[in-house]
């Protein structure tokens, strides 16, 4: 029985990876409460999946001769007990499932079961509200038992009794894009120094950024070079992204804590109040007060 | 010495000596959602002030990127050091997954036991300090 359990665990680490090959991220392998070594594989297997997905689909670096869009990759039509009555073409591939088994069953019986739960709860929303749109995280199980999350839209259609889901995808835009395509060693060498700047930054929110000259002279590098590779490995500049976490920061120290607005300024590296509340509006449309009373009023 | 306990759906929190102790829930994922509600009840329970923290990853099953890069990036807020408390082969996995690929913002390290965890973040502390 165990070895059963281990062939199948390994058949399926076997397909996820030719399917990581094959350039799809989207799988999943199908996790059980072990707690061994090849369960401990399997969770390494997804999570690299999922940051290999992320790196090849980041637009700065990885991929230069490409960009990327979003594509709709999938769709189902749903008759009004929620059963499969039509779908675009690539679902089945997508599914590892055959045309003819999918027409006709019951969409449920195509998701894994920790989606029921999910969507038995969105299904009665949008039966009932003919104008609303739900999005939500569904996993499907594969023809070959692999698990796909994939973010999902629920709509009712008009003037029918149907639903209509809908997933989008990054795809593959065939169009050239200006960089040209330097050595595989000189671009990881560039994202591993750009992570590190990445990581100085977010760590020292708190202090004003230093001039770029110095920050470049810490990282081995010029101020032209690092403000070029940078913006190309995380598609702004780095004033903008510091000034963004900075941010991110002060609306989440507002939003959870009850320290003065004037301190999470100082906190999130403002040097003054004003200076604070004038980037926090442009960026968010309306003031941190403004926050702050909301919050309280909740 | 005062002790601060708390706890919601993903974890529950104890502040004492200083330290915050985290930990998660039996059967629960670290995802984005998840992240999010630990940070931010870890940042009210600390009123926006930082100290060490001993998260407690033996009961976690899983964890999905949107989940771990959140942690890592704003751990920050709460936390000036972090002690990474991880026991079975998932656990293991996925603390060092998050400490060698997420890398978290601030000095972070793993332990099988809790006594070492707690002599290394006072360590850590003190050398902030």
């Amino acid at each position: 029985m165990q070895q059963e359990i281990n062939q199948k665990h390994i058949r399926n680490m076997y397909t996820m990876f030719f399917e990581m090959a094959n350039g799809n991220f989207s799988y999943r392998i199908p996790r059980t409460d072990r707690d061994d070594d090849l369960e401990a594989l399997s969770v390494l297997a997804n999570m690299l999946a999922q940051e290999m997905a992320a790196s090849i689909l980041h637009l700065g670096y990885i991929n230069p001769k490409f960009s990327y869009n979003y594509l709709l990759y999938a769709a189902l039509i749903l008759d009004d007990n929620f059963t499969i009555e039509s779908f675009s073409p690539k679902v089945p591939s997508l599914l590892g499932l055959e045309e003819d088994t999918m027409y006709g069953k019951e969409f449920s019986m195509i998701l894994d079961k920790k989606s029921w739960e999910a969507w038995e709860e969105v299904k009665e929303k949008c039966r009932s509200d003919a104008s609303s749109e739900k999005n939500l995280q569904l996993t499907f199980v594969t023809g070959s038992n692999m698990l796909l999350p994939a973010s999902c839209t629920v709509s009712k259609l008009l003037y029918t009794n149907k639903f209509l889901i809908s997933s989008l995808s990054p795809g593959r835009q065939v169009s050239l894009a200006q960089h040209p395509l330097t050595t595989l060693e000189k671009k990881s060498s560039v994202a591993e120094k750009m992570g590190k700047v990445y990581d100085y930054i977010t760590s020292h929110l708190d202090a004003q950024l230093p001039p770029l000259r110095e920050l470049a002279h810490r990282f081995g590098t010029n101020e032209f070079t690092l403000k070029r590779d940078f913006k190309r490995c995380y598609g702004i500049s780095i004033y903008k992204c510091y000034h963004e976490q900075r941010l991110e920061k002060a609306l989440l120290l507002i939003k959870q804590t009850d320290i003065p607005i004037k301190t999470i300024a100082f906190m999130s590296g403002f040097s003054t109040y004003p200076n604070f509340s004038k980037a926090f509006k442009k960026k968010l449309g309306y003031c941190p007060n403004a926050t702050r009373k909301n919050k309280s009023a909740n | 010495m005062n002790t601060i306990k708390y706890e919601n759906e993903f974890a529950t929190f104890e502040i004492r000596n200083d330290i915050l102790y985290t930990e998660f829930k039996d059967q629960v994922s670290l995802t984005l959602v998840v992240a999010r509600q630990v940070v931010a009840d870890q940042v009210i329970l600390l009123n926006g002030k930082s100290c060490p923290v001993l998260l407690d990853m033996r009961k976690l099953v899983d964890s999905e990127k949107g989940g771990r890069d959140f942690l890592a990036s704003t751990t920050s807020i709460p936390a000036d050091a972090m002690a990474l408390l991880a026991e079975g082969k998932i656990s293991l996995a996925i603390s060092e997954f998050y400490l060698k690929v997420s890398k978290p913002a601030v000095p972070t390290a793993i332990f099988r036991s809790k006594t070492a965890a707690l002599h290394y973040l006072k360590k850590t502390h003190n050398n902030i300090l």
